[in-house]
């Protein structure tokens, strides 16, 4: 098990020195400071995040990684709080699932980034980007729940009802459960969209930074090896959120593995 | 009549209808279950028998006729009908006990006091030192034991079970009828049992319900009096399942005579 | 129908769909179409959606300013819009010279000077657009400007002028711009909303933003641009530098057009009453959606100027070395880019060769 591990990381690490040998060639080939060099690269992540410098718009990276970041859990969890009962209800009422399938059908195709002027209309900072990390993640997250309750098998639900289960006891103890899996699923995809998210919503004109932002800004003064800088912690801090989200997914689903 | 029964079904019909097209599965279908007995019910495939078992349950609703428990009318699932499937249907994301422990937690049954019955129930069925496993660890066997024991751990007033041995392989069915027996044996519920399998009804029932090919009635009912343990190759046994099989067998040539 | 017979008839129905959309593919990439008689030269412009700051580029397409003919025609110059409707900002102007999409182009002097000396656009600036016109509006209950201390106030960028218009402003005024709170606020059509809602306490915006808003009540305007830092550069006419070696003549042919038609608009500007005041105000008000009086308002603050000279090439070197200061262009660019410092940078930059040509014919 551990050797396969260890395969398994080497094979990714040259796989990786491999693409940064790629993009060294076609940086020094195409020669244009729109694709920086990953050395260059590397050298604005260092000053980002070890020297720790003040950028022209007077915030540290330090800001820009908290702002956003905040902006997404805060986000999510409302998506949480709102997907998951929404998807519960929806899978397991045939009335509510009427009710709510045309409104959910036709709001979900429009990309969060429509939503950025309806968002400064009516909401300020923080939640105008809230809401677009929020229109972001709570589809999938009603979706997935949706179907984790659909599949529920119902020869469990017989069994239940023997077992003398009430509808909200089977609410409860058979429904919750059996969709546990389906739920964490949809949560970890909503988190990762949400996360995706968080460029198009720091358009809305934020005040305390973020990393959206800080790509929108370098990019604007053709600083690229910054904005690059900025996508690969984009890349890096997504991966390390939804690689938690993934374990604690597995944790709980632990029973649904054969 | 003297016998103690517990549940009457009296004209019992079902008509089930999919795409305007209707099914008749049961028609006119009475009969008595007898207190403290192990019933079987025996049939050719598609003559109602798991169709009628959930109708009891109050899984199914009946187009016609009533069930009555100790003569209240039931037609909704509650704890007083228990039922064991053949596919388990145990909960996996619970473990043995808390399975077993399903319907107690329902009932609102006190930690300790649950504690105390799923230990019982776990001794009865033979899995003790399973408590903590999850079913997707236990073996077919195992599964239905667990089965068994949060049905009967819950006391109801009647046990139906669904062909519960179907999905285990012959040498598992075997000994689980006769751990069957010895549990019932202790517990003294009143069982329903439905199965294809005329040698195990033979083996396990006080009384047998023949039901015909589909619209499924009742068509003999044949006390079985041998004592128990039963011989599975002694004469007697061989001469019961001989007649009942002739029956069954006319039934299943009506079957596939059948669109 | 049978499987086989069926999965047939969709195997050529996908096949059909198929060679139609390659069909199509093909036809707009003309490849199949009969070649077009070699036409002039046609020069690309960038220019920026609604910019009222780019009016000079208007007036010189206009048949009726030209009296007859468009001021491009009059110099046999072939224009089209690099973009139509022009770019969103100057950075995705200075974008599209990178991808050689633009030959001439109108755009603001910051993206100008970042966008060659950071990203290496090949580009250099060959006439001025305009000076000022912009300027700081703040909402009621703002009476000076010591009262922002505290607010929030909007800018397009922490690269745009108007920041550092902001920043002279409260240098001026003995604030620290720390007390403030600084947001970048884009598109600019979000600053007036901002304000309505309280969000903001004031904005740094370009015309006609600054008469929009004051004009719908939102707010007052504290401070105009050319009170803060008087004949501050704006927008720059920038021309791509392979463009500009093989088409010398159309450079200087589209400077005469350029010329011509700013003079034009101040001639126009300093004769309200005239009918050509009124043509002035039919173009701009066409190109930028805006309302006569709010175009009217917005064309007082701004100074149309042409002329590349020593009060030019100075607050254009101010500007940069700000840039530079405030980290927006890292010292280091400048010999990236093959300039020994600013002056030599500024000199090479601004070419006033084309326009000194342009004028003399």
């Amino acid at each position: 098990m551990k050797k396969d591990i260890l395969i398994r990381v080497g094979i990714g690490a040259i796989s990786l020195i491999f693409f940064l040998i790629v993009w060294d060639r076609a940086a020094s080939s195409i020669r244009s400071p729109y694709l920086p060099p990953p050395y260059d690269v590397l050298k604005a992540l260092i000053s980002m995040l070890v020297f720790n410098q003040v950028d022209h718009t007077g915030h540290f990276m330090s800001d820009h990684i908290s702002a956003s970041v905040f902006r997404v859990l805060y986000g999510f969890a409302l998506a949480a709080l709102v997907g998951v009962p929404v998807g519960l209800f929806t899978g397991w009422s045939w009335y509510i699932e009427s009710a709510a399938s045309p409104i959910i059908e036709v709001i979900r195709p429009i990309p969060p980034l429509a939503w950025i002027p309806f968002a400064i209309k009516f909401f300020g900072d923080p939640f105008n980007t809230v809401f677009i990390v929020f229109i972001g993640a709570v589809f999938p997250t009603i979706i997935s729940t949706v179907a984790g309750v659909k599949a529920i098998d119902p020869i469990l639900v017989d069994a239940a009802k023997t077992l003398g289960a009430t509808r909200s006891k089977l609410f409860t103890k058979v429904v919750l459960p059996s969709s546990a899996p389906s739920i964490t699923t949809g949560l970890r995809i909503g988190l990762g969209v949400g996360w995706m998210c968080i460029v198009a919503a720091e358009m809305v004109g934020v005040k305390t930074g973020g990393l959206g932002y800080y790509i929108l800004v370098m990019m604007d003064i053709g600083r690229f090896e910054n904005v690059f800088a900025g996508m690969i912690l984009i890349g890096i801090i997504g991966f390390i959120m939804v690689a938690t989200m993934s374990y604690l997914e597995r944790r709980l689903s632990r029973w649904a593995r054969m | 009549m003297g016998e103690d029964v517990i549940i009457t079904i009296k004209n019992l019909s079902k008509v089930f209808e999919r795409e305007g097209e209707k099914t008749e599965a049961i028609r006119n279908l009475c009969l008595n279950v007898v207190r403290g007995q192990l019933l079987c019910i025996v049939g050719p495939t598609g003559c109602g028998k798991t169709t009628l078992l959930r109708i009891v349950a109050g899984l199914e609703k009946p187009t016609g006729g009533t069930v009555l428990l100790d003569g209240q009318e039931k037609s909704s699932p509650s704890a007083d009908r228990g039922m064991v499937f053949q596919e388990f249907a145990l909960f996996p994301w619970r473990t043995v006990a808390e399975n077993i422990e399903f319907g107690l937690e329902i009932k609102g049954v006190p930690i300790q006091e649950r504690m105390e019955i799923v230990k019982r129930y776990v001794d009865l069925v033979g899995l003790k030192g399973f408590e903590k496993a999850y079913p997707r660890e236990l073996s077919g066997g195992m599964k239905q034991r667990v089965a068994i024991a949060r049905a009967l751990a819950n006391d109801p007033r009647v046990l139906l079970m669904d062909e519960p041995f179907g999905s285990l392989d012959a040498q598992t069915r075997n000994i689980m009828q006769r751990e069957l027996l010895r549990i019932w044996n202790e517990t003294k519920k009143t069982i329903v049992f439905v199965t294809h399998s005329v040698d195990e009804a033979v083996y396990l029932a006080d009384r047998i319900a023949v039901l015909t090919a589909r619209p499924g009635t009742l068509k003999k009912v044949i006390d079985v009096q041998l004592q128990r343990p039963r011989d599975r190759v002694g004469e007697e046994f061989f001469e019961i399942r001989r007649s009942i099989l002739h029956e069954v067998e006319v039934e299943v040539e009506k079957a596939l005579e059948q669109p | 129908m049978s499987a086989v017979a069926s999965s047939k008839k969709q195997a050529i129905i996908i096949a059909l769909v198929l060679v139609l959309i390659a069909l199509v593919f093909v036809f707009q990439s003309g490849v199949l179409l009969p070649k077009p008689e070699v036409a002039k030269p046609v020069v690309r412009v960038g220019y920026l959606t609604s910019d009222l700051h780019h009016l000079a580029y208007f007036v010189a397409k206009n048949q009726t300013a030209g009296g007859g003919r468009s001021f491009f025609e009059e110099y046999g110059v072939n224009v089209t819009d690099a973009a139509a409707g022009g770019y969103a900002n100057g950075g995705v102007e200075m974008d599209a010279f990178a991808g050689v999409q633009v030959d001439i182009g109108y755009l603001g002097s910051a993206p100008a000077i970042s966008k060659h000396l950071n990203a290496g656009v090949n580009t250099s600036i060959v006439a001025q657009v305009n000076e000022v016109g912009s300027g700081l509006v703040v909402a009621e209950g703002i009476n000076r400007f010591s009262d922002l201390k505290g607010k929030t106030v909007a800018v397009p960028s922490h690269s745009s002028i108007q920041y550092f218009l902001l920043l002279t402003l409260a240098e001026r005024e003995g604030v620290e711009i720390k007390d403030i709170t600084v947001v970048d606020v884009a598109p600019l059509a979000n600053m007036k909303i901002k304000m309505e809602k309280g969000e903001v306490s004031g904005f740094v915006a370009w015309e006609p933003f600054v008469s929009d808003a004051v004009i719908s009540g939102v707010g007052r305007l504290l401070a105009s641009s050319n009170d803060i830092w008087p004949h501050h550069p704006c927008c720059v006419l920038v021309v791509s530098n392979s463009f500009a070696a093989d088409h010398r003549d159309l450079v200087v042919k589209f400077l005469k057009a350029h010329v011509e038609a700013t003079d034009w608009i101040n001639n126009a500007k300093s004769n309200p009453n005239s009918t050509e005041y009124t043509l002035l105000m039919d173009i701009a008000v066409g190109f930028t959606g805006r309302s006569r009086e709010v175009v009217d308002s917005a064309l007082k603050l701004i100074d149309y100027r042409f002329e590349v000279d020593e009060a030019f090439v100075s607050s254009f070197k101010a500007f940069t070395e700000k840039l530079i200061q405030y980290q927006i262009v890292p010292l280091e660019k400048l010999s990236e880019r093959g300039y020994g410092d600013i002056d030599s940078f500024v000199s090479k930059y601004v070419n006033k060769i084309f326009l000194e040509e342009a004028e003399r014919s």
